[in-house]
């Protein structure tokens, strides 16, 4: 009786995950041979994930006493998703000169999303101390690009240079730092366990979907285009990802806040 | 108002005084979470739980695979320590980290009317 309920209860999580995927599929499937950025149901989709991932890292942030994993990936975690959904509200106009400061603040996230994990798996698992120096190595990487923005803008770059080379340089960076995300996640994911095995697994998947949507974006833009729909499907499935992965952590900290207090 | 946070450390400050040479012991839940735990100088926190919950994790597949029962007290050891981590209940752990002068007997014993106590909690 009971493995009944266990395999309709398998069966049932399954065909949600199947139904996102699919109202995915549907409301991308109007853009579907789209070459050129669109501001289509992705855009809402996408920005509605990542800023309720932001209030979900700051719902999790109230419970940090429980996880104590110290405040440096707290504050990262937070500015990933803040830094990516600006990015995201950059989609809503159509200006030259935003749409290349919009891809600062994507370089931004990666850089973050990167070094959260990595002090995650550094403190929890290797039992190392993150030293003040080494916690704000990340905040000193992340500035160099505004500053590399300043400097070519006030250079004369064009603007329409200017977009492709921070496209360029934050599609190498989401696969650099994707890469180490799906290595760091994977290192957690086999130490861990319970609750947290899902919050690092959907974390990699996030980090997977991550590295496809740039790396296609990557070779777009070395002359191979790339259905964008194709793009934005798989940059919507990592939002999917990342908000999937925030709520476990905040589901599983607030539980055991209940039932402490 | 006292919080069960607060009860769950007074019980491991007794189990910690009715027994010498613990290191340190902690109530967390299988996902490896702490619920409380004693101060320790030589073991992070966040460290001991994970691997605690990972390792009584694991033992209780390998028991249940086996004989087809869970895990209710799992002990290991090294050259100079010792681990003992018992069933809280459903949703806890205690796990409690000693040195090698303890006597095995009194702290299996104490954990484990500890843990009762937990559980009733």
């Amino acid at each position: 009786m009971n493995e009944c309920y266990i395999k309709s209860f398998i069966y049932l999580k399954t065909n949600i995950f199947g139904w996102i995927v699919i109202v995915i599929i549907m409301v991308n499937s109007s853009y579907f041979y789209g070459f050129e950025e669109t501001l289509g149901p992705h855009v809402i989709l996408s920005n509605l994930f990542w800023w309720t991932s932001l209030v979900l890292v700051i719902a999790a942030y109230k419970n940090r006493r429980i996880w104590n994993v110290g405040e440096m990936p707290w504050a990262y975690l937070f500015m990933t998703f803040l830094f990516f959904g600006i990015r995201e509200l950059g989609h809503l106009t159509q200006s030259p000169m935003i749409g290349s400061i919009r891809y600062v603040f994507g370089i931004f996230s990666a850089i973050f999303m990167t070094s959260a994990l990595i002090f995650i798996y550094m403190k929890t698992y290797k039992r190392k101390t993150i030293s003040k120096n080494m916690s704000f190595i990340p905040l000193v990487l992340a500035l160099i690009f505004p500053i590399f923005f300043i400097y070519l803008y006030f250079s004369g770059t064009q603007t329409e240079n200017l977009k492709n080379i921070f496209s360029n340089i934050e599609n190498i960076l989401w696969i650099i730092g994707g890469s180490i995300t799906v290595y760091t996640t994977y290192m957690l994911g086999t130490k861990s366990t319970g609750g947290f095995v899902n919050v690092f697994m959907f974390f990699q998947f996030a980090a997977i979907f991550a590295i496809l949507w740039k790396f296609l974006g990557f070779i777009g833009s070395l002359g191979c285009p790339i259905p964008y729909s194709i793009r934005e499907f798989l940059e919507t499935m990592f939002g999917v990802f990342a908000i999937i992965s925030m709520y476990v952590l905040e589901r599983m900290l607030r539980n055991l806040s209940k039932r402490i207090s | 108002m006292t919080t069960k946070a607060e009860l769950y450390l007074k019980a491991l400050s007794e189990l910690e005084n009715s027994t010498g040479d613990i290191i340190s012991t902690a109530i967390i839940t299988h996902d490896g979470l702490i619920m409380a735990s004693t101060k320790s100088d030589i073991m992070h926190r966040e460290t001991f739980a994970a691997y605690g919950a990972a390792a009584f994790k694991r033992a209780d597949e390998t028991i249940e695979e086996l004989t087809g029962e869970n895990i209710d007290t799992l002990l290991y050891e090294s050259r100079t320590n010792r681990v003992v981590t018992v069933r809280a209940g459903e949703y806890a752990l205690l796990i409690v980290l000693t040195g090698k002068k303890v006597q095995m007997g009194m702290v299996l014993m104490n954990a484990q009317n500890t843990a009762l106590k937990i559980k009733e909690l």
